[in-house]
């Protein structure tokens, strides 16, 4: 399942002025291949990854997902199956536990009690965490561990794209190392089409294609 | 509502706090609604046991010496939609001088079966008869009465209405000199009979023609059979009567006013209005304060809505970017607070014994609305603005 862009704009209506966040940017980001989007603060990474995700549309082109529109998707829907995004921050669900944070994408498409557990707890060794993590309360883990549940709760939500915004942003070398390596057998492995954005230069440069982005646009 | 009950487990704080809170208001509401029922249990009590009177007087003083006694007033209180609907008792007081010469009269009386007469001297003198039996009780001092067998005349079978004939006498008394004598007139008017309205005017105007004098109405006075309908016979006695006017003015219509309308209905409902008027305004304070407690849930829902929506905006939009629906989102954040707000108002409720009870819902619906307005403002703001303010 791949992603493609289409001369993608995007405006919204600042405090005084129309701000072009995204301007014209066309790309084909591929199945099986992990990219990295780099560039200075506000240059429009993060929104550029806020519409593939399907958060907003673009005001001008149109993204292409699985080759169809997000105009065209039931975005609720893609937001569930297509799309998964990972944070800078995390954003786990803080009172629930690291399994009930990997299971929640799980419940909400309905998955058996007993199937969604068995899922949730492979996904949990595959990014490297312990069985005695399953009770833990994010609170409770370092940041490294926390990028780990949000990447097993992408992954338990099944989807082909992975999108990560500033994934490592919060890590120490080791942890980034970790992380950089999970995100990449999930494009080789899983053939997911993972796109990272990052200020890290290192981990840009283990991408397959890096993009660098400045007032909107590509350089 | 599994990840709801987790959540209170592992957070219980703010649950407890709204659940208190819940637990305050609905003590005080129900204690407010308590107190409120008290004072209107009270303020019916009072309201319907002092009887309110009302009398008809003339307008002019320097026409009462001069007023004859006009079927005018029979009529206003016989007919159906007049006055005596209203009426529990009627008294009229009227005063007449009588003389050793002309102490002889003949006093008719229209009566029902449910009607009870009185006449009284001013020395003491009375008689009294009950229809229906066909008998008289007459007691009392000088000047003695005299009551003839043929007294009473039912002719019941041929008008359907009772009609008593009263004639007596005044005996052994100094002809020379003049007596005051007032009749007093008592009736008791069951209602429902247009006919049951017995006719002392009748009595007066046969007095008054063999007198051949003017006879002054002092006043007609009657107590009203339920307060409840006091705003109406207030309405009612505007096509009969002028307002009274102390000042002895012409009435509010001018001429035409006064030569059609010269008496006016007092209905002195003062004491009633003293009586109630600590009570209303209980009442009024009960009320406003219930209302303002109304509000403060509301304004409880808005905030704690508003607050805790604010808080979790990260869950929130974390939740949609993974495609919850927003009506679990919704009925999820409504379902914890309502859970939170609902066995608080149901300690408050029990704590009261589940008295004046019934006003939980208002205060619960109004709790409710208050968040309902906080989910529906953060859920409508744009989600990659929320993520953006987040990060």
């Amino acid at each position: 399942m791949g992603i493609s862009l289409k001369n993608v704009s995007y405006s919204y209506q600042g405090k005084f002025q129309t701000v072009k966040a995204v301007d014209g940017v066309s790309y084909d980001f591929e199945p099986g291949k992990c990219y990295a989007i780099i560039g200075k603060s506000g240059s429009g990474k993060t929104t550029l990854l806020s519409l593939m995700a399907g958060l907003d549309l673009p005001t001008e082109g149109e993204i292409l997902v699985d080759g169809k529109s997000t105009k065209d998707w039931d975005r609720r829907r893609m937001r569930r199956d297509a799309v998964s995004v990972i944070y800078q921050n995390y954003n786990l669900f803080p009172l629930l536990t690291v399994q009930e944070n990997i299971q929640y994408p799980l419940d909400l498409k309905k998955v058996p009690r007993k199937e969604s557990i068995a899922l949730a707890r492979e996904v949990r060794q595959r990014v490297g965490l312990p069985a005695s993590y399953d009770k833990r309360l994010p609170g409770q883990l370092s940041g490294g561990e926390q990028q780990r549940v949000a990447i097993a709760r992408a992954l338990a939500q099944g989807c082909k794209i992975i999108l990560a915004d500033e994934p490592t942003g919060n890590l120490d070398t080791t942890n980034t190392h970790n992380i950089v390596s999970i995100l990449h057998s999930l494009a080789y492995d899983d053939g997911c089409t993972v796109i990272l954005v990052t200020h890290d230069h290192g981990v840009a440069e283990q991408a397959d294609a890096v993009l660098q982005m400045k007032d909107g646009a590509w350089i | 509502m599994r990840h709801t009950i987790r959540r209170f487990q592992r957070r219980p704080v703010p649950a407890i706090g709204v659940m208190l809170f819940a637990a305050v208001l609905a003590v005080v509401l129900c204690g407010l609604q308590k107190s409120n029922e008290a004072e209107l249990e009270k303020y019916n009590g009072t309201y319907h046991t002092i009887p309110v009177q009302f009398s008809v007087t003339n307008l002019s003083a320097t026409k009462a010496t001069d007023l004859n006694i006009p079927n005018f007033f029979a009529d206003v209180f016989i007919q159906e939609d007049g006055l005596g609907r209203f009426v529990s008792d009627l008294q009229r007081v009227c005063t007449h001088s009588i003389t050793g010469q002309n102490s002889r009269y003949m006093l008719v009386g229209i009566t029902s079966t449910a009607l009870s007469i009185e006449l009284w001297a001013e020395n003491g003198t009375y008689i009294h008869w009950d229809e229906g039996y066909g008998e008289g009780t007459f007691a009392g001092n000088e000047p003695v009465c005299l009551v003839p067998d043929t007294m009473i005349v039912s002719n019941e079978e041929e008008t359907g209405t009772s009609y008593v004939e009263l004639d007596f006498a005044f005996w052994g008394i100094d002809p020379t000199t003049e007596y005051s004598c007032k009749l007093r007139v008592i009736g008791t008017y069951k209602g429902g009979d247009g006919n049951a309205i017995y006719c002392p005017f009748a009595i007066c105007e046969k007095v008054y023609t063999e007198l051949k004098e003017p006879l002054s109405i002092q006043a007609i006075r009657a107590t009203l059979r339920s307060n409840d309908d006091l705003g109406e016979l207030r309405d009612v006695s505007k096509q009969w009567f002028a307002e009274p006017n102390p000042l002895g003015e012409q009435t509010p219509w001018g001429d035409y006013g006064y030569t059609y309308y010269p008496y006016a209905l007092d209905i002195d409902d003062e004491l009633l209005q003293q009586a109630v008027a600590t009570l209303q305004t209980r009442i009024a304070i009960n009320r406003i304060c219930t209302v303002l407690v109304l509000c403060l849930s509301a304004v409880a829902g808005l905030l704690i809505g508003f607050l805790m929506v604010r808080s979790r905006r990260r869950e929130i939009a974390l939740m949609r970017t993974m495609g919850t629906p927003t009506p679990a989102i919704f009925a999820g954040f409504l379902i914890e607070q309502m859970l939170c707000f609902g066995l608080g108002t149901a300690l408050g409720g029990a704590y009261n014994r589940w008295d004046s009870a019934d006003s939980l819902g208002i205060l619960a619906a109004a709790f409710l609305a208050g968040l309902v307005a906080a989910l529906f403002l953060f859920l409508r703001k744009n989600l990659l603005v929320t993520l953006k303010e987040d990060e």
